[in-house]
């Protein structure tokens, strides 16, 4: 059954059709009104009263609003609880418009194409697009917001690891899928787990061959990839963007290509683990390499650190490049400081462009954009005198856009409203018209005043007034008990209570003249804000080269302010595949002591005498704590940053693998001991003599001779197939009988005091095995009642004692295996049957362990023939 | 038997007195030791401190080190590894020489001791508790030194009880170590008090790096570069134009040799050299360095080696002198071309400083470099020098500031019973009262006045109907302001009726308010309205009455009668708060006998 509703319902629901997928936000007036399904979702997630609409239906449709001005925090509020919003306003002047005003969705919202400066942070805003063709896993992606477009591919039998590598560091808003992507659910699961924040929209197109040639219109063709994968991902992107933008999206014209081939390889495990942007705990920054190395001054700067945190180099030349420009500014000081002053005064520029692009951009933000480019000569001159090659360049490239500068200047008033249609916007003596229409404006006061005596006079009445209100406009007030005095040529315009409002030609004359002023004042405005706007977006292209310029030169500040602060050196580049730090310290860890210091250590991997590093000793001696730390200063200096060491020289690995610590991936429903293996496996597939692998205590989750078995098999294969450099932690001291099977392996131990019964942890790392654990010391440390502690001493003492006789009878067991190998005689058992009977002294046995015996060997018996 | 009266005193007893000399409180620690730290050609010294350093020094070194059987030995009276005779004191060349600075630390505090040299593999940890060998054992540490100094004093509780507020024993160790960076700008230090970093020299970036990181990057144009040789002495560094002058001497800091020191005849030779140019009474921001062969100065005159004797004080006095005109002198055509709107924000200071006429009887010429003799006779010979190391209290200045007990009394104004003398350049009243003299600001105190009458009233602000409604013209964004606040206008004592889209008509405000302040008052509150925080009523209303008294009083260079001034000052007496203004400021100076008579110097 059809109902009929009135034509602005229909209207409504026309629109609304095409945004299925959304919440409409249909503009009416001075508000954003939502209706059906839409209006019940939002009152509910937004906690606004639920209404309902006269709409032509016998009932009554459910409606709620919100007010227009504080649309952006109700819009940031649905967006967060990860649904699209879609912005329909009135394309025509209500008062022109014949019938109802024509409408359109101006925009869609959504997780990945936010740009309302109060729903980002400082950080990036990713938005991915996946595609799937020929088992190869395509990816785009833009942030709008900072104008950065990038795509990458990803092949072979690991692609949806990498991808979800990949994906981890750009954290996007949202995923957007273009097509089947055939292991989604492997790429879901993990974002579930790393991405909570992250959604998924699914994109269809009808008609592809209409979107095909987007990116070449976009990009230019000298800059797509061959794959025609990569260009249906791009194509499909930026039909999204222009879809849910709606702009031309000039400003995204740089496309780069992500090829993991630069960069040193970081999964998303040991990124998590190193806490490099992101710590264990919360998430959140605190305590990451990341807070410790981020003296940035502009928000681009800080994003751009943190992509190189990120994204460490490999090629030993262009790490050089960023050692020479952090070490100038370290000797420098004092440049660097000015430096630090000038970059305190620029605003987030790129998403200022942005803003000009799309054209939401108020006259503040003009302001804040020319705030931020006048100082930039200042910043030109400084680089000028320096001699690194980055810096000196960056001096040379670096556009002052002085004529920008000066437009805003001369056009916009220092301290403007943020709403671009109430005027206000425009420097006096900008516009020749302008200044007329408000000198106009401004002069009512002394007519109103002039008109009010001089009726006065005329009348005799004292109490005449002369007012205004919006509804009505101007208006001469008298009160009704002198009614019988108004002059006949008043007419009257309104009746209150007790007084009359009466209007006359010369009011009306008046009025007509001051409305129309103030009308074309705001008129004009906001078209001379539009020109100066357009002329900004004419230039975006170079002020955004600009703008990434200044981020470069704000993180390396960031990391010379970092060095300078933390006592940081500059570590050497080798190519003789060493890694050789002295006196290095864990440089998160450094910061949160307080009152104890931390211990330098040495470190010493290379391929001659000390490939693999096994560390033994007891818990919390600070064996995690040193591995952590010579990964993270191993990313430190190919980031190009100098490391909190006495001296170092590092040869750039091609990966940095960790499995450290125990993972809380219990969200994902598998054993810890199933997260560690993966992890191992996964570490043991991609590692390359060039890599450096932490492994932190491998196979505790399992029985201890499951695990030592598991530990000493990996660290052989390490050994032997992949020549990694490795360090390697444990608490099986039984491992460090591998020192005598080959060179390359070296123990090295946590140095302990004993101090009668107590233990004092010296934190530093020396050569040799360690014999004990002193776990039970530990446990005693965090406050195990003594009783316990007590009884734990025993049966170690009683577990020692049998140890022994296990490890002489495992000894006993690997010859006789190897007899029984010899013999060509495989079994699952150490021995035969045949040498297990001669083993036996008959004349000792009692009659139960006969029987025992007997029965094992029955068991044994009926296994070797493959019976149950 | 009768025991021996006279005993020769065990090592810790004379440590302990030792002690007394050596360490007179936590700032003095923090010298020896970063001294020590110098001394081991460190590169980067952390001294952390808290509680003013009564409880807890660290200071962190990245020298030399120790090995065990130096580490065991340095804590040994009269142990050193800077001198080994007597003689070698007329050419050492390191802070600390006598091996005492240890011991006697140790002696009063809980110390440890943890240094590693370069070539060994474990560090060695020697703790001592009040002076009483403890531990020695192996630890894990950097190369290089650390102590810490605990509880001091905890053994010596006569000493402990002379131990000032933590915050002004923070200010000495914070004062010293701030001096002891600009003597090696080529260390980096870093001080970090209560888990703060208050303090930080880069290493890098010479002298004036050093400067900038500790005084603010906004000293750096400010100062003026100081370079002068002769005889075998040479002095550098920077002093601050004239024009950035100090409350005291705590800015200036002089090194002989390397070795901060106090010096009378160094800092009254910077004055000499200042003295005509400076405006009002204050201290020149300076940091010198004076390096002079190690045997024309004695620096073991004093337990502390803060003081020093030098052979030749005139000699000394003149080069210093000298090389602070100079560069004065060189400084002062110096003028560049106006600032375009791009410099940096040190672009060179702009405003110049007018030499006033040389009252003193020697000539330069202006533009003479620094190496050139700049003036001819020496009219200020070593006589005057002399003199000025003689008059020692002349130097001690008028540091201390006359009124600072006046917080206290600001309460108590009952019964000042003041009698008025006058009213000085149509702002300020004088008058006469018990206890000395008084100043009032006749503006903040009638404001004060006002406020107090004004908030005194509940409901709504008390309001006066203008005959002739004034009327305004606002911007639009101000009228919808207005227009959207219309009740809030009314409870604040405005009456307005909109005449035009951006016009309005004020037909009642508040009282005492002069109509013609209307606008600016209304002004002012919309201020409020529009910030970011939406101000409470009660914010509003306190806000709105300061503003109507501070609109409402009378103003600087109003002129007043005696009976207008007798009121004002009746009423001042009787509000609550007599002493400062709504906004906070003074309305009220008082100069008590005692602040009279020092201001006369008859103390």
């Amino acid at each position: 059954m059809s109902v009929s509703y009135t034509p602005m319902m229909e209207q409504y629901r026309d629109i609304k059709r095409r945004h299925s997928d959304s919440i409409l936000f249909f503009r009416l007036g001075d508000f954003y009104e939502m209706f059906f399904d839409d209006a019940e979702l939002a009152s509910r997630e937004l906690e606004i009263t639920l209404t309902g609409r006269n709409a032509g239906a016998a009932e009554r449709v459910p409606m709620c609003g919100v007010p227009y001005h504080a649309a952006d925090n109700y819009i940031a509020r649905l967006i967060n609880k990860g649904y699209r919003v879609a912005i329909c306003e009135q394309v025509e002047d209500p008062g022109a418009a014949k019938g109802i005003v024509r409408r359109e969705v101006i925009r869609v919202i959504t997780p990945g194409t936010v740009l309302t400066e109060n729903m980002l942070d400082k950080g990036n805003n990713f938005l991915v697009l996946l595609v799937e063709e020929d088992d190869i896993v395509y990816m785009a992606a833009a942030d709008v917001s900072t104008a950065e477009c990038l795509w990458a591919e990803f092949a072979g039998a690991h692609r949806v690891g990498n991808l979800c590598d990949q994906l981890f560091r750009l954290a996007p808003a949202e995923i957007v899928l273009g097509g089947k992507i055939g292991s989604l659910a492997d790429i879901q699961a993990f974002t579930a787990v790393r991405l909570p924040r992250c959604t998924y929209t699914s994109l269809v197109v009808d008609d592809y061959a209409a979107i095909a040639g987007l990116p070449g219109c976009h990009f230019g063709t000298d800059e797509l990839p061959a794959a025609s994968g990569a260009v249906s991902a791009l194509a499909l992107l930026l039909h999204y963007l222009y879809q849910t933008v709606k702009s031309d999206l000039s400003h995204l014209s740089r496309l780069t290509k992500y090829d993991a081939r630069e960069y040193l390889a970081l999964d998303a495990s040991t990124l998590r683990n190193l806490e490099v942007t992101a710590n264990m705990r919360d998430g959140s920054r605190k305590d990451t390499l990341l807070s410790v190395l981020d003296h940035t001054n502009t928000a681009m700067g800080g994003r751009l650190l943190k992509k190189w945190l990120e994204y460490p180099l490999l090629n030993p030349a262009a790490i050089t490049a960023r050692q020479d420009a952090v070490g100038e500014l370290v000797a420098k000081p004092l440049v660097r400081q000015q430096f630090q002053q000038a970059l305190a005064e620029i605003y987030d520029f790129e998403r200022i462009l942005t803003r000009i692009e799309v054209g939401t951009a108020n006259a503040r933000d003009l302001v804040a954009l020319k705030a931020s480019l006048a100082v930039l000569p200042g910043i030109k001159a400084g680089l000028a005198t320096l001699e690194a090659k980055r810096l000196a360049a960056a001096g040379v490239a670096i556009a002052t856009h002085g004529d920008v500068h000066d437009l805003i200047t001369a056009a916009i008033a220092d301290n403007p409203p943020l709403a671009v249609r109430e005027g206000g916007m425009i420097r006096v003596g900008y516009d020749l018209e302008l200044d007329e229409l408000r000198a106009l404006a401004r002069d009512s006061r002394q007519f109103v005043q002039d008109l009010e005596a001089r009726e006065r006079e005329a009348t005799g009445i004292k109490s005449l007034k002369v007012g205004y209100n919006k509804v009505f406009g101007y208006y001469i007030e008298i009160t009704n008990a002198n009614a019988a005095n108004v002059p006949a040529a008043y007419t009257r315009k309104q009746t209150l209570a007790n007084a009359e409002r009466y209007i006359t030609p010369e009011l009306k004359e008046f009025e007509i003249k001051i409305l129309g002023a103030q009308e074309k004042i705001v008129a004009i405005e906001y078209h001379l804000l539009c020109q100066i706007r357009d002329y900004v977006k004419a230039r975006i292209g170079e002020i955004q080269h600009t703008a990434r310029l200044v981020a470069e030169l704000d993180a390396l500040a960031s990391l010379a302010e970092a060095a300078a602060r933390g006592g940081y050196t500059r570590p050497a580049l080798n190519t003789a595949r060493e890694i050789v730090i002295r006196d290095g310290r864990h440089p998160v860890v450094e910061k949160i002591l307080k009152r104890e210091l931390f211990v330098p250590n040495d470190t010493d991997l290379n391929h001659r005498d000390c490939e693999i590093m096994i560390i033994t000793g007891p818990n919390m001696a600070g064996k995690s704590t040193y591995m952590r730390q010579v990964a993270l200063l191993v990313l430190l200096a190919q980031v190009g940053s100098f490391i909190p060491a006495r001296e170092a020289s590092i040869c750039p690995v091609d990966r940095i693998f960790t499995r450290v610590g125990a993972s809380d991936d219990l969200a994902t429903g598998q054993s810890t001991f199933m997260v560690e293996m993966n992890e191992v496996a996964h570490i043991l597939r991609h590692a390359t003599a060039d890599s450096l692998i932490v492994l932190d205590e491998i196979g505790r989750g399992t029985s201890t001779f499951d695990g030592m078995s598991i530990a000493r098999a990996v660290i052989e294969y390490s050994k032997d197939k992949i020549r990694a450099k490795t360090l390697f932690a444990t608490h099986y001291h039984e491992l460090t009988e591998l020192e005598e099977t080959a060179k390359k392996i070296k123990n090295y131990s946590v140095a302990v005091k004993e101090r009668g019964n107590d233990v004092v942890f010296l934190r530093r790392i020396v050569p040799g095995g360690a014999d004990k654990s002193y776990g039970i010391h530990v446990a005693q440390l965090a406050g195990l009642p003594k009783k316990i502690v007590e009884r734990a001493q025993e049966i170690l003492a009683e577990l020692e004692q049998g140890q022994r006789h296990v490890r002489a009878a495992a000894g006993e067991a690997a010859a006789t295996a190897c007899a029984a190998a010899a013999a060509e005689q495989p079994t699952l058992f150490a021995s035969s049957i045949a040498e297990e009977l001669s083993a036996i002294d008959v004349m000792t046995l009692t009659p139960l362990e006969a029987l025992n015996i007997l029965y094992k060997l029955q068991i044994q018996a009926k296994q070797e023939a493959g019976r149950p | 038997m009768t025991q021996p009266l006279i005993r020769v005193l065990d090592e810790n007893t004379a440590n302990k007195i030792a002690a007394g000399e050596v360490v007179e409180r936590p700032a003095s620690v923090v010298k020896e030791l970063v001294e020590n730290a110098l001394d081991a050609y460190s590169r980067n010294i952390e001294v952390t401190v808290a509680d003013g350093g009564s409880s807890f020094i660290r200071v962190t070194d990245d020298g030399v080190g120790m090995n065990r059987p130096d580490a065991e030995l340095a804590i040994l009276r009269h142990a050193t590894s800077k001198i080994s005779t007597a003689e070698d004191l007329y050419s050492v060349h390191s802070l600390g020489f006598r091996g005492e600075a240890l011991p006697s630390i140790a002696a009063v505090s809980r110390f440890s001791l943890t240094t590693r040299p370069h070539d060994a593999a474990l560090a060695t940890y020697v703790e001592v508790t009040g002076g009483v060998v403890t531990e020695t054992r192996e630890a894990g540490g950097g190369v290089g030194t650390v102590v810490t100094v605990a509880d001091l004093f905890f053994n010596t509780p006569a000493r402990r009880k002379f131990l000032k507020a933590p915050a002004t024993e923070s200010g000495h160790i914070h004062d010293i170590l701030g001096k002891l960076a600009l003597s090696h700008p080529e260390v980096a230090f870093r001080l970090v008090n209560n888990d703060r970093l208050v303090l930080a020299t880069p290493g890098q970036g010479g002298l004036l790096a050093a400067v900038s990181s500790l005084y603010g990057a906004k000293v750096g144009p400010e100062l003026l570069p100081v370079s002068h040789e002769e005889e075998g002495l040479a002095v550098s560094g920077y002093i601050a134009k004239p024009t950035l002058l100090k409350s005291s001497r705590l800015w200036q800091t002089f090194i002989v040799n390397g070795r901060v020191v106090s010096s009378r005849l160094l800092a009254k030779a910077l004055d000499n050299a200042y003295h005509s140019l400076l405006p009002k009474s204050g201290y020149p921001l300076a940091v010198l360095t004076i390096v002079l062969p190690a045997d024309a100065v004695d620096v073991n005159v004093h337990p502390q080696k803060s003081e020093i004797k030098f052979s030749d004080e005139s000699k000394v006095f003149k080069a210093v002198y000298r090389a602070v005109s100079a560069s004065l002198a060189a400084a002062q055509p110096e003028q560049a071309a106006a600032t375009t709107s791009f410099s940096w924000p040190r672009a060179e200071q702009r405003q110049s400083f007018v030499h006033p006429p040389n009252r003193v009887s020697y000539e330069y010429t202006p533009r003479a470099p620094a190496d050139q003799p700049v003036w001819r006779e020496t009219p200020l010979p070593f006589a005057v020098a002399r003199e000025a190391i003689r008059q020692e209290d002349a130097l001690a200045g008028l540091d201390a500031a006359p009124f600072q007990d006046q917080a206290e009394e600001a309460q108590a104004a009952d019964g000042m019973n003041l009698a008025p003398l006058g009213q000085v350049d149509d702002c300020y009243i004088v008058a006469r009262g018990e206890g000395g003299l008084y100043i009032i600001d006749q503006h903040a105190a009638h404001e004060r006045i006002l406020y107090e009458r004004l908030s005194a009233a509940s409901g709504r602000i008390p309001v006066q109907t203008l005959l002739v409604p004034v009327f305004i013209d606002l911007d639009p964004r101000e009228a919808m302001l207005v227009g959207e606040h219309l009740a809030v206008f009314h409870d604040l004592g405005f009456t307005l009726e909109q005449v035009g889209p951006a016009a309005f008509r004020i037909t009642e405000m508040p009282a005492d308010v002069p109509p013609g302040e209307a606008r600016d008052f209304l002004h002012d509150i919309l201020v409020l309205l529009d910030g970011r925080a939406s101000p409470t009523a009660a914010e509003l209303r306190h806000a709105c009455l300061q503003t109507a008294a501070c609109r409402a009083a009378v103003k600087a260079g109003d002129s007043l009668s005696m009976r207008q001034i007798q009121a004002l000052l009746q009423e001042l007496a009787a509000t609550s708060l007599p002493y400062t203004c709504p906004h906070g400021r003074p309305a009220i100076v008082r100069f008590g006998p005692d602040d009279l008579a020092k201001l006369f110097k008859r103390t």
